[in-house]
């Protein structure tokens, strides 16, 4: 992992199979879509937040750090809604007002969504994700392709760091001008950097005997069936309340 | 440019992501088929889309709930063709949705749709007409990557449009306030990443003109 995934290692869900985590943000995310109760919503909300803090102990850091880049444009993007504005067919005139109500219920809905994302996010890797694709039988060659983006980006990134910090030892980044100059450099000489690594690594893997198959071991984990059954039964309650109060459309 | 997690209704997740994945399952057949008589292009392909990740991982607020960055789609699109641009726009909107939590899992439909198939189509086309015009190669690069670019964008402001027309002037009022808003943003780094594309291809004439030649960006030997 690279020190830009929001993914927490210290996580005490770790060592828990992905799918009991999937199972847990996907049930919740689209509880979050779906139900349109800004109570439900506060309340799924409150559920992820506090699970992901206090059982899964994911550093309050990882979490608010996840959630605030997409809260910040959440809050912008909801500007449009705000204030709707147009012509009146009627009169002819331009005019607009303010919906407080969609505009709340959309960045509330948005929160909601994005604190579940977060908290699988950051309790699960993407080597623990790709696991999980591989066992319902998602195809090889898109698998295959995801394992060896994520490796080459972290090589890729690393690259970044070196080559942006070289720039910055020769007195590359002094100016403005020189800046946009440096970054356009580093840019331009990333990708055939790139494919000289693939290039490489795939000459590498011929003179191993590649096959066109990449296989990989990994840790065996067993599914908690009750962790299960509460998470969903925990779902399913949540799902009856929205439904119950006349204004869910589960 | 993404829209983030949990801002579309859920009939339009639904939607776009039924029409994504139906693309997708075709493009991820239809690669998969090719890659069996040429294995080696799997680590291209995806040093290309780490390539792309590393780039649309640069972020820009812009006023619509989303952000703005170069995609490096239509970079993919000329040396690639566009089907596995849509499995490569697809890996790297999921790994920022999982890795970043940027974007996000109900909007990959969308997302998907805006950036990995318009773009990638928009990118392919612009870049073939061009050719076929006999417009030089560089010019043809920077036509591609910044039309392919700006398409991305333009869908992405119907998509919202669509999911939230305004009460007054309905979707056309709501299309041209939020393309209104992106073009902020979109238009300058739709011409940067242009750019970035030609300097690109530059280095990659300058340090691997065989693999361009293999690709068949360029011809065997001659000049582009």
């Amino acid at each position: 992992m690279n020190a830009r995934e929001i993914y927490d290692p210290d996580n005490r869900w770790r060592l828990r199979h992905p799918a009991e985590k999937a199972v847990f943000a996907g049930g919740m995310l689209l509880l979050s879509v779906a139900a349109p109760s800004g109570v439900v919503l506060g309340v799924v909300l409150a559920t992820v937040t506090a699970t992901t803090l206090l059982l899964a102990a994911v550093s309050w850091r990882k979490f608010a750090g996840g959630m605030a880049a997409p809260f910040g444009f959440l809050l912008v993007g909801a500007i449009p809604v705000l204030v709707a504005s147009g012509v009146n067919p009627d009169t002819q005139e331009a005019e607009w007002r303010l919906d407080v109500a969609a505009a709340g219920h959309l960045v509330l809905r948005g929160l909601t969504a994005t604190a579940c994302l977060v908290s699988f996010a950051t309790t699960t890797s993407l080597p623990e994700f790709l696991g999980l694709l591989r066992a319902i039988r998602c195809p090889e060659v898109l698998t295959e392709w995801m394992l060896l983006t994520y490796r080459f980006s972290q090589s890729l990134l690393l690259t970044v760091a070196s080559a942006h910090l070289a720039q910055q030892l020769r007195l590359g980044l002094g100016s403005p001008r020189a800046r946009v100059r440096a970054a356009g450099l580093l840019g331009a000489n990333l990708l055939p950097r790139s494919f000289e690594k693939a290039k490489r690594l795939e000459r590498g893997l011929e003179c191993r005997g590649y096959d066109g198959q990449l296989r990989t071991l990994s840790p065996r984990r067993r599914v908690s069936w009750p962790v299960l059954g509460l998470v969903v039964a925990v779902q399913i309650l949540l799902a009856a309340w929205a439904v119950a109060a006349g204004r869910g459309n589960l | 440019m993404h829209i983030m997690e949990g801002y579309l209704p859920v009939t339009h997740a639904v939607g776009w992501g039924i029409a994504s994945g139906t693309i997708l399952t075709y493009c991820v057949w239809s690669v998969g088929r090719s890659l069996r008589s040429r294995p080696q292009d799997k680590f291209l392909l995806a040093a290309s889309s780490a390539y792309m990740f590393t780039l649309s991982a640069l972020k820009l607020p812009s006023l619509t709930g989303s952000c703005s960055h170069p995609t490096g789609v239509g970079l993919g699109a000329v040396l690639f063709g566009w089907r596995p641009m849509v499995v490569s726009g697809f890996i790297v909107l999921l790994f920022q949705a999982l890795l970043l939590a940027h974007g996000g899992l109900t909007t990959l439909g969308a997302n998907l749709f805006a950036m990995g198939i318009a773009g990638a189509w928009v990118a392919r086309g612009v870049y073939s007409l061009a050719r076929t015009a006999r417009l030089p190669f560089r010019v043809a690069t920077f036509l591609a990557a910044a039309l392919g670019d700006l398409a991305t964008y333009v869908v992405t402001a119907a998509q919202l449009a669509w999911a939230f027309p305004d009460p007054a002037g309905g979707f056309v009022a709501s299309f041209t306030k939020f393309l209104g808003v992106f073009a902020i943003t979109q238009v300058p780094l739709a011409v940067a990443e242009g750019l970035l594309t030609v300097l690109v291809m530059n280095a990659l004439m300058a340090y691997d003109r065989r693999e361009l030649e293999t690709l068949g960006v360029v011809p065997q030997g001659g000049t582009a």
